[in-house]
Parts: structure tokens; sequence; C-alpha cells
């Protein structure tokens, strides 16, 4: 066990690394198997993060198997580290990483992939797999990367494709019967659906051949949730209890990789997820409850779900952060008695043609009802999420952005005769991700971003109590490249690490000339990365089975090219292939087979 | 109102005062406690801590008032909240009063420990020090001396323990700066967890009491 205590006072957040939070497990019991699952960023990110929660309580609870956390450290711990010599280690026992049987990240964004490196180094373990020989612990990644893990592919033995909640589990059993056999362990966990074992699967320019199945968990209502999470000892970036309401979504939306990837759709029951809230509060003491999922608002019977929750949060004094949900009369009076203080809502586009486009369903009128309702019941703030840069988008579609914001200001004058009102409009870059029908699409460049967010800036300027903000351009286009990167980007994260990139998603600490010089040196050019991919191009994800199928989001990309919408799914199969994996839930409880 | 005594110490001493509160408010609704709430905007738990310690030094000594009106009988208090609280709070003590018994105004002054290998060798000077002295503090390349004169109400070596008691609240001389003041002034390198805080003090009638005492008196007056 690795002593640091004295040097913790000479570091920001000592809370950060100190572990012992209320609901640990035991880290005694008898185990054959040590787990260490990494983040790669600070612990008050990472303990938001419900992939680590579920897989922690997962893996605590088998028998023989102990998980334990690490999270990046800021660099004035590591910092420490370095000047003590003293390899990054895990913050329950204090194990330096390089002495676990495995050793797992959850990769939550392409930003944080230069973290797994500083994270790597930090604990004294070889980036790449091919250098870490016996004795050095298994290397395995997870999360939302997986839609396309190529990019890291490189630095890990194995990856974990969809759903963890099983996968965990069964790499660790293999690790624990062929111990010391790496060769035997990465064979038998080859076979496992849902596990990426790149050194056995062949390759060809530079793109795997081979298939690996999606895990997907069938049954979520039966699937273990975390009853007792761990309480943290400080203040985290999402401070409350957490219930998962159901997986997958049913909208939709052309750009988005979340809907896709985690289709099919499977509810947890109202009674599952109400007794669980209960149980969380109780087990943890948490003052704030709230639900997670893809779009609360379209689970079939979400408002028994809210009074479930409601009634067993008003008992107890404990706060229900109520869900972003469409507005409309009923979500009016549950929300009646509660603080009003900003509504949000996301149209992502400016004009209806862009959003038939982008296959969002949300009509003119349903932006002007949803925000007269939310001015008669008291709202006076109000957030705006939209996207730029989308497919087919002119200055036109940028402009309908502000036509928007001058509709909703003046409706609340219609509505309260005041002038008070206070819109935060926030423009997210759109970037074609893997898994999603703009996955050909091509990506604007970082002058055309600048130009349009420029656009927004000169027309919002005179509007008073509106506030703009927007995602950086150069940072859009690494993410742009690294979500439908391949295996080259692996050199150019190493170099990018070398020249000192890492936690690019902090502001403070992203340093775009870098990341831009080790593309260079690399030999990448970045247009074959953010330009347009031909329809009969073998992408660098197609080895992954996911169940949508391509065919299906070629479709969908044909259509939102000729601006045509396809309805939500939740009356009726779209056909996009998921429900191959398992029951695939629609609404009346019909599942399609 | 409920007052509750209770230690901080092992990981405790890394976690400021506010996430200290914020667990307070956990280990209260994990036992199942029913405290009164603030009638305000945002409703939070009634509840009354003494004044903060700095990151790095333990207690033996601290306090917490909440409101629960008749709902509770204390000793069930004192043991529901002990077996909800995390591992670095023990509670200690329990009392009842009828009304706040307001000790974060009470408390004026605090006993603290420093376990200090080597500073016999400076007893005398250390000692010494109880008359006060001034620290230089630089803000803004500004530079300003502080006088502790009258901060300090004792302080005694004993073997290789230094135990001293400073005005606290007000008129505030915080432990840590005594620590960096003799580490620099006789060249050691106490480091801050060395030092706990011992005892909470009041004064009545012209001498110091301690908190518990205090609220021994009050919650028989009650």
């Amino acid at each position: 066990m690795i002593d640091i205590n004295e040097e913790l006072l000479r570091v920001e957040k000592p809370a950060r690394y100190i572990g012992g939070e209320y609901n640990t497990p035991d880290m005694e019991k008898d185990c054959s198997v040590r787990f260490c699952l990494c983040f790669p960023d600070l612990y008050e990110v990472g303990m938001s993060n419900l992939g680590i929660g579920i897989l922690y309580d997962i893996l605590n609870k088998a028998e023989g198997v102990v998980c334990e956390r690490c999270f990046a450290p800021w660099t004035d711990f590591a910092a420490v580290l370095k000047e003590k010599k003293t390899p990054l280690f895990s913050i329950e026992t204090k194990k330096p990483l390089k002495e676990f049987d495995i050793v797992g990240f959850s990769v939550p964004y392409e930003m944080s992939y230069s973290n797994i490196l500083y994270m790597l180094d930090l604990a004294e373990i070889p980036f790449r797999a091919k250098d870490r020989k016996e004795g050095y612990p298994l290397i395995v990644g997870g999360g939302p990367a997986s839609a396309n893990p190529e990019p890291i592919i490189d630095f890990f033995d194995l990856f974990f494709i969809g759903d963890g909640e099983e996968t965990d589990l069964a790499v660790a059993r293999v690790v624990e019967k062929y111990k010391g056999d790496k060769e035997r362990i990465l064979t038998e966990c080859a076979k496992i659906d849902g596990v990426y074992v790149p050194s056995r699967c062949g390759e060809k320019d530079g793109i795997c051949v081979g298939k690996v199945k999606k895990a997907v968990v069938k049954n979520l209502d039966a699937a273990p949730y975390p009853e007792k999470p761990l309480v943290p000892n400080m203040a985290i970036v999402h401070d409350r209890g957490v219930v998962e309401l159901y997986r997958g979504c049913y909208a939709g939306c052309r750009f988005c990789q979340a809907c896709f990837f985690y289709r099919p759709i499977r509810y947890r029951s109202k009674e599952r997820v109400v007794s669980l809230a209960e149980k969380i509060i109780d087990n943890t003491g948490y003052d704030e409850i709230g639900l997670t999922s893809l779009s609360s608002g379209d689970y079939e019977d979400i408002y028994s779900v809210l009074e479930g929750i409601k009634e067993v949060s008003e008992k107890r004094n404990v706060v229900f952060q109520m869900p972003s949900l469409r507005l409309d009369s009923f979500t009016a009076k549950l929300t009646s008695n509660a603080k009003k203080s900003s509504l949000t809502f996301a149209p992502e586009a400016g004009t209806q043609r862009l959003r038939d486009v982008i296959n969002k369903n949300i009509t003119e009128t349903d932006i002007e009802n949803s925000m007269k309702l939310a001015f008669e019941t008291g709202y006076r703030t109000v957030k705006l999420y939209f996207m730029l840069g989308l497919p087919t988008e002119t200055d036109e579609d940028v402009k309908g952005i502000a036509e928007t914001v001058k509709k909703i200001r003046s409706i609340y004058k219609e509505v309260t005769g005041k002038t008070d009102l206070s819109i935060n409009i926030s423009t997210a870059m759109f970037i074609p991700k893997p898994v999603t029908p703009f996955q050909w699409a091509a990506q604007i460049s970082a002058e055309e971003m600048e130009r349009k967010q420029n656009i927004l800036k000169a027309e919002f300027y005179p509007m008073k109590g509106v506030k703009y903000s927007w995602h950086g351009a150069d940072m859009s286009v690494l993410e742009g490249i690294f979500a439908r990167g391949d295996r080259k980007l692996s050199e150019v994260i190493e170099t990018a690490y070398g020249k000192g990139c890492y936690f690019d998603g902090w502001t403070e600490k992203f340093d775009s000339t870098k990341w831009f010089e080790a593309l260079d040196e690399c030999g990448i050019d970045i247009s074959k990365y953010t330009g347009e991919r031909g329809l009969e191009e073998t992408l660098p994800w197609d080895f992954i089975d996911f169940g949508v199928t391509k065919k299906y989001l070629r479709r969908e990309y044909e259509k939102a090219l000729q601006g045509k919408t396809t309805k939500p799914c939740k009356y009726e199969c779209n056909g996009c292939g998921a429900k191959r994996e398992g029951d695939c839930r629609m609404y009346s409880g019909d599942c399609v087979k | 109102m409920i007052t509750l005594s209770y230690r901080r110490f092992g990981n405790g001493i890394y976690i400021s005062h506010t996430d200290v509160i914020r667990s307070l408010n956990r280990t209260i609704r994990r036992a199942g406690i029913d405290v009164n709430y603030s009638k305000g905007f945002n409703r939070h738990m009634s509840l009354k801590l003494t004044q903060p310690l700095p990151l790095g030094i333990a207690s033996d000594d601290e306090w917490v008032t909440a409101d629960v009106g008749e709902k509770i009988d204390k000793k069930d208090f004192f043991e529901r909240f002990k077996t909800a609280a995390p591992p670095y709070i023990e509670a200690t003590g329990v009392y009842e009063t009828e009304k706040n018994p307001s000790l974060a105004s009470k408390v004026i002054a605090s006993e603290y420990e420093i376990i200090c290998p080597g500073i016999q060798k400076f007893r005398e000077e250390t000692e010494a020090l109880k008359e006060g002295f001034t620290v230089v503090n630089e803000k803004d390349g500004e530079k300003k001396e502080k006088d502790y004169r009258g901060y300090i109400y004792d302080i005694k070596v004993t073997g290789d323990k230094i135990k001293c008691v400073f005005s606290f609240g007000n008129k505030n001389l915080r432990a840590d700066l005594f620590v960096k003041y003799i580490n620099d002034k006789f060249g050691l390198n106490i480091p801050l967890s060395a030092v706990t805080r011992k005892l909470q003090l009041t004064e009545e009638d012209g001498k110091l009491i301690t908190a518990k005492e205090y609220m021994e008196r009050t919650e028989r007056n009650k």
C-alpha cells in the first residue's frame, strides 16, 4: 500500500484521492481477481458516470472479485506522484495499477483519449499492447467509445463493445481461470459476445476484418443496478441519486449516436424504478434524486413513474430533479410546486426544413405551445440547444435560430407583458458519428464553423437578455477526426501526448496547436477523416454488429438528403435491425420480436 | 434541539468544511431522523455547526445542532446517527435543549495538541510565544504585519507534544498558521496532520469552560 497522506495537503481538493466513501464494499474479502476500474478524467466527473457505478457494483458483488477505482489525477497530484517516484494507484487500497490483474478504462469521448496515456504513463505501464509482456495487467476498455474503438485500440488488449453488465464479469472469470497465461486469456475472451480482441482479428489496410457482436443486456428490469451506490466525500458534477429509466431511444434523430448505439429499447418497469429510487435515497442520504435515459419523456408510462418518485421523495424531504420533458398540461401540474429555475429545450436546428433533415420531430407549433405554457407556469429563463454545421445547412437555417429566439421573446411578452426573459443559447458543432445515418456526411471546416458562429453573434448582439455560448471550432474538428478515425490515429495520440496534450476536454489545458502539429508530423490528411465518406466504402467500425444495420442507416441518410422524416418507432417498427439483439419495447408493452 | 459532539479523524482531515456539512446532512437522512427544514426558496436541513477547521487538522471535539422539534429522543438520535455516519465521523455525545445553544457564537477558543518530535529543544522559546508573535503576510505585493498578541491563552510543551489554546471565532488564530510559524522559526517540519483540536472552549464568569461543560449546564437548565 502506498502512503502519500502527507502529500495530499499540498494539492487542490485532496478528497479526490482518499476513497473510503460511505457504502464502499469489502475490499478485504477473499479474491482471486483484482480489477481496477479507471476513468480518464477527474474524480468528480468519473464519479458522476453511471456506467462506472454499475460495473463497480456488479464486480464487487461477484464472488472472488474485488474491484477498485482510479481517476485521472489533476496536474498537481500528478506532479507529487512524479516527485515521489510513486506509480499511480487505486483509491481504495492504494495499490499500484500495475499490480492489478485487470485495468479497465471506461472511455467517455474522443477528447479523453490522451488521458488514457496520461494515466498509463503515471502508472508506469507501457502504452501499446504489443509492448506489454507477461506481468502487466490486462488493459481493457469500454464505454461510449466502443462505437469505434479503432483510434485507441492499439493501447488495449481487448475492448468491450456495448453493454458491460455481463461481459466485464465474464472476462474477469477467464482471467481467474487462466491467470498468468495472457495468450490463452485473450483467445478465450475473443469467444465472448461483446468482447473485441484486436490480436485475434485479421486486419486489411488498417481495418479489422473480423466480426464482433455488440453485447446487449436483454432484460434490463432484471439486470443488476446499484442500490447502495458510493456516496462521494466531496461535491461531484451530478451529486444526486440516479435511476436509469430505460435504454435506447425511439426518436431516431439522425445525428445522435446514442440513439442507435443503445438500441434495442429496453425498459425498467415503473415498480422497479420507483423501488430503486426509494432504496437509493435511504441508502445514500442524497437530498436529490433524478432519472436518466436518452429521452425520459418518451417512456410510455412516464407520468406514473414521476408520480411514484415524487411521492417517495416528498416523504423524505428529497428534491426530485424532473427530467427534461415536453411541456404539456400534465407536466405543468407536476412541476407546479417546483422551483422554476430554467426550462431546457433542444430544437437543434433553426428551421423546419433542417429539423426534418435531422429527423428532430419538433414543429414550430410544438415550440410555441411549450414556451407559452412554460411562461404561463412561471418560467423566466430558457436554455436552448442548437447544432451548427448540420448536413445541407444554409445561412438561412443558421439565421433561423435567431428567428426562433425572436419568436420566443415575443411569446414571453405576449404572455407576461414583460421583457425580462433570460435566454441562454448554446450551439454545438455537428460531428458525424459512427452508427448514425450521418456517418457518411462531411464535417464543415473550422473556418466555416467560426463563420456560422459569427452570424449568430451578430444576430444576438442587440438582443437584451440573450446569452450565446458555442463549442470551440478546433476541438470540434479534432473530435470529428477521432470519432470516425482508424488505427493510424493511435500514433497521433501518442505524439500529441508526448507534446504535453492531456485533459484536452478542459479548456484551460487544451492546446489545439500541439494536436495539429501531431497530425502533421504523423502525415495525417485531415480532410480524409472529416470529409464525406463513400456509401460503398468500408468504414473502420464496420466489423462491429451493432444490431442496427448499415442498410437501415443508409436508407435514413438518403431520406435525410431528401428532407423526409421517419416517425419515432413507438407504435410501429421502422426495421432498424436492433430487434435481432433482443426484444425491442414499443408502446402498449408490445415488443418487436 | 439536539446537539451532537463528534470526532472527525482519518480521511476526514482531507474533507472541506462544506463537504462535511453535506456529509452530516446525508448521515441524518440515512439515519431516518426527521429534522426540520428551512422555509426558504432553497429548502435545506436546519443544522448549525461550530467554526470550520482548516484542511489537514483532525478534531476530537466538533459540534452540530439539529432542529428536531419534539420528534426524536436524544438517545435514539445518537444511536441512529452512529450507525449511519461515514467512517471518518464518530459521534461522542448528545444533548437536548429547548433552544438553540448557539455554540458557534459561544465558542471563543480552541485547545490543540501538536505532536512534534524534537520540540523539547525549543521548549522555552515555544512557551514564550504565549506573549504573542507577529507574522508578515504578503498580499498583492504589499507586506502587512499581523500581531497575534492577545490571541493566545496558553502554550505548554510536554515531552514531544505542544498543548496550546488559541482564540477562535471573531478573533482567530488558526493552528495551521502557528505550525507554519514554528516550522519556519525553528527549522522544523511538523505536518498539519500532527495537529488535533482537542477541545472547543467558551467563557463563563471570566473562565474558560469546555463546550461539553457548557452543553451539560444548558441541558440541565432547560
